[in-house]
Parts: C-alpha cells; sequence; structure tokens
C-alpha cells in the first residue's frame, strides 16, 4: 500500500520465495509452462547478488548483528558451531539471515517451524529439498522420503547431505575463474530452523527440541551448518542433556533513531515523512518498537496527516508543520489507545533479553527505555487502591490503623507521645525485621473495605473544592453503588493472585485474606497513582 | 468530634470500624443472656408471628404495582441477553414469580429456590436442559435438522449439557429458557464450583437468567468476568419490605423455647456440621438404639463405646 510498507514487502517475498525456491523460477518463465527440475543452484537464494555495503545498508541499526554473523559464518568452507538467532518480532532475524546468504551466495535449506507443524513435516520438507524434490500433480504431491521418526530423518538426512556436498565439490572442482552468475559458492551448506519456538508446543516437543540441538553432534559433519532463529532466548530452551550450545546472537529491540531509518526508506517525499515522525515516533515508539505495529499505525496517521495538503509533493516549512499537526494531533490518542496491546512475550523475557546485552561486551546502546519504573499491565484506578490497601493491611498491624488513617488523629490525642530511647529502638528494629519475616499478615474483609474507603476519601479530597462539592452530594449514594463494584474487583484480584484467600466461603465465617504482592509492586503501583505509599508503611 | 460534618458521613464507616477495633474489650458488654426472658414453645411462637398485623400494607402494596410497569422492559432486556439481578430488602420471591407468570408466558421457565440448605447442582443443569429439548421440539423449524434420539439427558456429563445449551440449534429459533434463582446467593448455592456452573449457565445462548440476592457481601461470590460476560447482570433496586417467610423456614426461631420439636432440627444442624465419619458413627448408634428400644440410652451408650475401644484397639 504505503511507501514504508515496502521494506515489509521485501521482506515477505524474501522468505516465500526462499522456502520454495521452485516457486521463483517458475514465476520467472511463464507460469503454465512446466518448470524445470531442480540443480543443486536452487539451493541458493537467488536473484541479483548484492554487495555487503548494500546489505548493511538496507538494515539499519543491525551492522553489528550482520558484521557478527558474517564473522561467525566465516570464510567459504570454514565449519562453524550452530549459530542461535533470537530476539523480539519482526526485528529482522529471518531477513537478515536470509539476505547474508544471498550476499555470501551459499546454498542453504531453510525451513519454518511455522508452516512445517508437525515433526513429519518439518523433516519431510528439508528432504525434498535436499534430494531437490518438486511437488507436482506427477508424483501426486508427495514428498520423496517418507520421514516420521527422528531416527529414519537422521539416517536419509545423511544420506542426501553427502550427495549433495558430492554434488557441490564436483561443481567447485571443476570450476573456471569466472563461475556462472547464480552458482552456488563452496563445498558446505546450512540447514535454517525458522520460528523455533513454536516447536515447544508440538506434542512431541520433550524430544524434538534435544533433537535438533544434538543434530550437530550426531551428524557430525563439518561441511553442514546449523542455523536456529527463534524469538525466545535459549534460556527457555530448557536443556539437561550436555549438547554443544549454539552461540546466541541477541537481535534487541530497535532504538529510536533506527526506527526512523527504517522507515524513512524509500519515501517519496522524505522531508514530509521525516516532519511525520517528529511528530509521531517518539510516542508510539514509548508503546512499542515492533516495526509492523507501528507500520501499521502509521499508514492511517499518515494519510489524515497528509489531507489539508494540497499537492503531496510538497515540502512544508514551519507554518505548514504547525498546521498539519494540529490537523493530525485529534487522532494520535485513539490510535495510541489501538496499538496498544498486551505483549505476548512475557516482561521477565525483555529484562532477560537486556541483561544478556550488558553482558555481551559489544553491547548497543538501547535507546532509553523505562521499562522497569512502569508496571507492566493495565488496571483500573479502583483495583490500583484496592491493591495498596491490602498491601498496607497485610503489611502493618491493625493496631496502628487508626493513627494512620485516621484524619482527626483518634487515638494520638489519648496516648502521650514518649521518648524512644536506645534500647527502644534496637527493639523495634528487630520488631521489624520479625514482621518482614513473618511474611504477610492476614485481614478480614472489613479491615481492608475501612483502609480503602480512607485512602479513595483522601484522594477525593484532594481533588479540589469544586469537584469535592459535586461529588459529595452523590457521596453517601455513590459509596454504596461502588460497594459491589469493590467486591467484584477483590473477587478479580484474588483469581490473579494478588491476595489470596483463607478457605470458608466470603460470605459464610469471616474469610481472612492475605495480600501476596511485593513491596516493589506495590511501589510501583503506587507510584502509578501517584499515592505517598512510604508514608504509610510500617517501619517499626 | 472535631472535623468537618461531611468529612465524618465519608469516614463513617471506616472511623467507626477503627474505633471499634481499638477500644476493643474495653467495651461496655450487656451481661443479660437469652435465658432471662420467658421462652415460650415453638409452636406458639410461630402461631403468634403469623397473626401479626402487617404495617403499611396499602404503601407496600402501591409499590408492588409501580413494579408492573417495569416488566416490559425487564422482558426487553432479557430478550437482548441480559441477565436480571433483584436486590433490595424484603423477600423478592412474590415479585419475581408475578412477573414470571405474566410477562414470561412464551418462553419455558425454571425456578430455583436457592434459599434451600442443599441444592445438586447437576440435577438443576439436568433439568434446565430437559426443558430446553421440550421447548426445541415444539418450536422445531419443518427442515427438522434435529437428531431424533438423544442420550437420555441425567446420563450426561455437565460439559455435554452445557454444550448442548450453547448450541445454535438454529438461528431463527428465537426461544430460550428463563431460569429464575431465588436467593443465587443461598447458602445451597454459596459453592464457588457452583457459582462457575451457574456462570456457565447463563452464559449459554439459550438461557436467560432472573435472580435475587439478599446477603451484603453477595458479589464477592463472583468476579468480573462472571459478572460483566457470564451473568451480563442488569440491577435493579426492588425493595418489596415483605417478611422472609418461606426463606426463613430452615433457620430455627432464637426467641422459641428448646422443645423437643426444636431439639431435633438444632440436632439435624448440629449433626450436618460433623465429619462423615463422625456421622456414620452416630447413625451406628442410633440404629442400635433402635433395634434395642427396650434398653436404657445410658447403657447403650457405654455399651457403644466398649464396642469401639475394643474395635480400635484390637485389630
Amino acid at each position: 500500500m504505503g511507501k514504508e510498507e515496502s521494506p515489509q514487502i521485501t521482506r515477505r517475498t524474501t522468505r516465500s520465495s526462499s522456502s520454495t525456491p521452485i516457486l521463483k523460477n517458475g514465476e520467472e518463465t511463464t507460469k503454465t509452462s512446466e518448470p524445470h527440475p531442480l540443480t543443486i543452484n536452487d539451493l541458493v537464494f537467488g536473484g541479483e547478488p548484492i554487495k555487503l555495503d548494500e546489505l548493511l545498508s538496507s538494515f539499519p541499526g543491525r551492522r553489528i548483528q550482520i558484521l557478527e554473523l558474517m564473522r561467525l559464518l566465516g570464510p567459504l568452507n570454514s565449519p562453524m558451531l550452530p549459530l542461535f538467532l533470537y530476539g523480539g518480532t519482526s526485528t529482522g532475524k529471518t531477513s537478515i539471515i536470509l539476505q547474508i546468504f544471498r550476499h555470501l551466495n551459499r546454498p542453504f535449506v531453510y525451513s519454518s517451524c511455522l508452516t512445517c507443524y508437525s515433526p513429519r513435516i518439518l523433516f519431510e520438507s528439508i528432504m525434498n529439498q535436499l534430494l531437490l524434490h518438486r511437488k507436482n500433480a506427477d508424483n501426486g504431491y508427495a514428498s520423496a522420503k517418507r520421514c516420521e521418526r527422528p531416527s529414519d530423518f537422521v539416517v536419509s538426512l545423511r544420506e542426501a547431505l553427502t550427495n549433495v556436498l558430492n554434488t557441490l565439490k564436483e561443481n567447485s572442482g571443476k570450476s573456471s575463474s569466472r563461475k556462472p552468475a547464480g552458482q552456488a559458492n563452496g563445498r558446505m551448506i546450512y540447514l535454517i530452523f525458522d520460528n523455533l519456538e513454536l516447536v515447544r508446543e508440538w506434542d512431541k516437543s520433550s524430544s524434538i527440541l534435544p533433537f535438533l540441538f544434538e543434530l550437530y553432534d550426531i551428524l557430525n559433519m563439518p561441511e553442514v551448518g546449523l542455523i536456529f532463529i527463534s524469538k525466545v532466548s535459549p534460556d527457555a530452551y530448557y536443556s539437561d542433556r550436555g549438547y554443544v550450545e549454539p552461540i546466541p546472537i541477541l537481535f534487541p529491540d530497535y532504538t529510536e533513531d533506527s526506527l526512523r531509518q527504517i522507515f524513512m526508506r524509500n519515501q517519496a517525499n522524505p522531508k514530509l515523512y521525516s516532519s511525520f515522525l517528529d511528530v509521531v515516533l517518539r510516542t508510539f515508539s514509548r508503546i512499542t518498537r515492533r516495526v509492523d505495529e507501528l507500520s501499521t499505525a502509521f499508514s492511517p496517521l499518515f494519510k489524515k496527516y497528509c489531507e489539508p495538503l494540497s499537492d503531496p509533493g510538497l515540502v512544508p516549512n514551519e507554518d505548514m508543520k504547525r498546521k498539519l499537526f494540529s490537523h493530525l494531533q485529534p487522532h494520535l490518542a485513539p490510535a495510541l489507545n489501538e496499538i496498544f496491546k498486551v505483549q505476548s512475550q512475557p516482561s521477565p523475557e525483555v529484562e532477560a533479553k537486556q541483561e544478556k546485552v550488558k553482558r555481551k561486551s559489544n553491547a548497543n546502546k538501547l535507546g532509553g527505555r523505562e521499562a522497569f519504573d512502569e508496571i507492566d499491565f493495565h488496571m483500573s484506578t479502583s483495583a490500583k487502591y484496592l491493591i495498596i490497601s491490602a498491601f498496607l493491611a497485610s503489611r502493618n498491624p491493625a493496631t496502628l490503623d487508626a493513627s494512620l488513617f485516621d484524619s482527626t488523629g483518634g487515638s494520638d490525642n489519648r496516648k502521650r507521645k514518649r521518648k524512644s530511647s536506645e534500647k527502644s529502638m534496637e527493639q523495634k528494629e528487630t520488631a521489624e525485621q520479625e514482621l518482614l519475616m513473618k511474611g504477610p499478615g492476614t485481614f478480614p474483609l472489613e479491615r481492608l473495605l475501612a483502609i480503602f474507603q480512607c485512602l479513595t476519601s483522601v484522594v477525593e479530597s484532594s481533588l479540589g473544592e469544586d469537584q469535592q462539592i459535586n461529588e459529595g452530594l452523590g457521596a453517601g449514594n455513590g459509596d454504596s453503588g461502588l460497594m459491589s463494584d469493590v467486591l467484584l474487583q477483590l473477587s478479580s484480584l484474588c483469581n490473579a493472585n494478588f491476595i489470596s484467600k483463607g478457605g470458608s466461603c466470603p460470605l459464610e465465617g469471616s474469610t481472612r485474606y492475605r495480600a501476596t504482592i511485593s513491596e516493589d509492586l506495590a511501589l510501583k503501583v503506587a507510584r502509578s497513582l501517584k499515592f505517598p505509599l512510604s508514608k504509610y508503611l510500617y517501619r517499626g | 468530634m472535631e472535623g468537618n460534618y461531611g468529612e465524618d458521613e465519608e469516614f463513617g464507616f471506616a472511623r467507626n470500624y477503627f474505633i471499634a477495633k481499638e477500644l476493643g474489650g474495653s467495651g461496655k458488654k450487656s451481661s443479660r443472656k437469652l435465658s432471662d426472658i420467658e421462652l415460650v414453645d415453638e409452636q406458639e411462637l410461630r402461631a403468634a408471628a403469623r397473626s401479626i398485623e402487617s404495617k403499611h400494607e396499602k404503601e407496600i402494596g402501591s409499590l408492588l404495582n409501580s413494579y408492573k410497569s417495569l416488566y416490559p422492559k425487564w422482558v426487553f432486556e432479557l430478550r437482548c441477553g441480559f441477565g436480571l439481578l433483584m436486590y433490595g430488602f424484603g423477600s423478592k420471591k412474590a415479585l419475581i414469580e408475578d412477573f414470571a407468570s405474566t410477562a414470561l408466558t412464551e418462553c419455558a421457565v425454571l425456578v430455583i429456590n436457592g434459599y434451600l440448605q442443599s441444592i445438586n447442582i447437576k440435577q438443576a443443569v439436568t433439568a434446565i436442559a430437559e426443558a430446553l429439548w421440550d421447548q426445541l421440539k415444539t418450536r422445531r423449524t419443518p427442515s427438522g435438522d434435529f437428531p431424533k434420539v438423544q442420550q437420555p439427558f441425567n446420563s450426561r456429563s455437565m460439559d455435554d449439557l452445557l454444550a448442548f445449551m450453547d448450541g445454535s440449534h438454529s438461528e431463527k429459533n428465537d426461544c430460550f429458557v428463563c431460569v429464575v434463582i431465588h436467593n443465587i446467593d443461598g447458602p445451597g448455592l454459596r459453592d464457588s464450583d457452583t457459582q462457575q456452573y451457574l456462570a456457565r449457565v447463563a452464559a449459554c445462548s439459550h438461557i436467560r437468567m432472573v435472580a435475587s440476592i439478599d446477603h451484603v457481601n453477595a458479589p464477592l461470590l463472583w468476579d468480573k468476568k462472571m459478572v460483566h460476560t457470564q451473568f451480563n447482570w442488569c440491577w435493579y433496586h426492588v425493595p418489596t419490605f415483605v417478611p422472609y417467610k418461606a426463606e426463613g423456614i430452615f433457620y430455627p426461631l432464637i426467641l422459641a423455647h428448646g422443645g423437643t420439636a426444636q431439639s431435633a432440627k438444632t440436632a439435624a444442624i448440629v449433626l450436618q456440621s460433623l465429619t462423615p465419619n463422625a456421622q456414620s458413627v452416630f447413625k451406628v448408634l442410633a440404629e442400635h438404639q433402635l433395634a434395642h428400644p427396650d434398653e436404657e440410652g445410658k447403657d447403650a451408650c457405654q455399651q457403644f463405646v466398649q464396642y469401639l475401644s475394643r474395635a480400635l484397639s484390637g485389630e
């Protein structure tokens, strides 16, 4: 559609055309005539070879990964350890490795665990490619060899690989000084397994995953290189057998600058688009850095942005820019809401990735992720207050409630204030330690509701006179109307394991609840509400 | 006390709670006991309660009549797929049954009395499925894409029944079964498993639910998903000020003197709270006593205890 989708389009065609090289050749001739039988040279990427500079410039922000990969793949005919490419969605793992092979012009076999959704299909797809077999009407769309178990697969694979490698050796043996274009380089062949994380959900994943990782040891053929691509870091693949660990290469999320470069590619009107990006890129990249999500969000917004312009080729000046921005602004907030999806990867993964990056010596500089200070999920305000109330109820002893929450200072008027001596300070410290060691305490429902009511009334009173007057009239009704909502919220929080519930049915006995969240999370939630949690915490 | 009167109002519940906890045991408690009053026999008490004049009959009657004007709106909401949840002071049993008998005439209505002490949810769901089956049979489209032979409902599993009720038998069929549950927060339905089943039943495409609650903390039984997605409640505040005659039958009267009839009921309540093992022990003891009616109770007890001790130590 739009210009900014052209980088996407090239990536898509590369994937499909590389996994079925037959089709590509078939399309170049006429569609109706039968495609020619496959040769060894069809195992390369095909098409125009590209130089290293082109490769580097077509993937902004990935210079380090590309050079690292080139280094690990090594010069022609150098054996290598298995590689493990991992990173988030649309970070360029598949397209980069395929373009690298296009540049190097070396033969490879690509199979994706997304399209090959069972071990048998995976094995047969690899065998078909190696045996240069094409499924057509003549052979009834059957695979070359029926391969169901890993043991069968290894046997057939070894045979096929030996054949392929012999062919390659012959080709390189009778080499003239100038190779015809499209002929494969070298005597090695590479197997690429994409979307490896999907294998974890297969039925036989407990045997297939170790098998794939052990393939390097099983085959013991230095002319074969293995490359794994996965969205999930290698830590998640539970390994208890001693196989050779593949070399991990991380593809971190793009920085803002790289994103800008990516989106600026192939734009008809670069200056106009650049001013558009000035407006949207920063806010949107705070939410997501995935190129696919951003491009689907940007294309309608760019259309909206260009609406007031009569001439799309115009270069905007400052005035124009301001006008365009004000035209676009009301559409930004709804677009932001739509783009916000809960990430499919859990957040500990992001943190694990970040730690890995810090560990590596050639770490990329990540463009300011403030993810650690904010909570990663979305909660309503009443749920947040309820969690804070539960945390305080579990943390503070019940005797402290009146003095903490009662604004008219219930008990303070009655007790005298005593000076604390050293001994009592020590006692307080040990008491605090004991309290923390014992873990969160239990509290009955009424106490939770009382604390919740105090906290929310504090908030209401701080909102200002006018609002309070308006709300004060409805406060009596409003409170009772909200009560069922609060109780429902409490049940939902119990189901989500933020609060744990003691045994009996809550309607019958006096059930006791316990808040099972960490202090970190409570602080994060309080910070998002701008609530001074530390003032209310009991410190002994 | 010092402070704004407005703030007092808002803080009312919370402050009272904290202060009550603070004062704790130091508050003055009355030292009078229930047995100081002259209690009467239960029969007398029930007779007296029946002869109490109900006050404000005219006003209550006009209030109930005013609810009749809401019936069309309720029917409309049921058709739209919502459930109706009635809450408010007074028994809503008569109100809901009046609504069901006058306004819900084209669909089958099944009534579950939630205030009973124990309810077999599987039986209830089976009855709902059977009612739906009858409904579908009478309204069958001529194309008859309908399985003739069906497994009997009471031998099917819960998941099967739910799948049957949720299945889109045909889009043209507008029939549904309306399930009326009095006191969905009643003692027989408070179990979380039961509530989950009820939620799944309510989420079925052919079932609509009308229910009433009386417990203050009834929403604790549900969570947000159940309320907004599965049950899809429309909350209606319908105070009726009608006494809880039907719902209160199973609760012992506090003011009644312990007579023999009373002690049987209390004994039954006590026995229900025991473990199954203890219950079986008492059952054996009772059978032994029934079998030997001429022996004194004490002797029988002693004999039984001896027998038990022998059994436990010997074998």
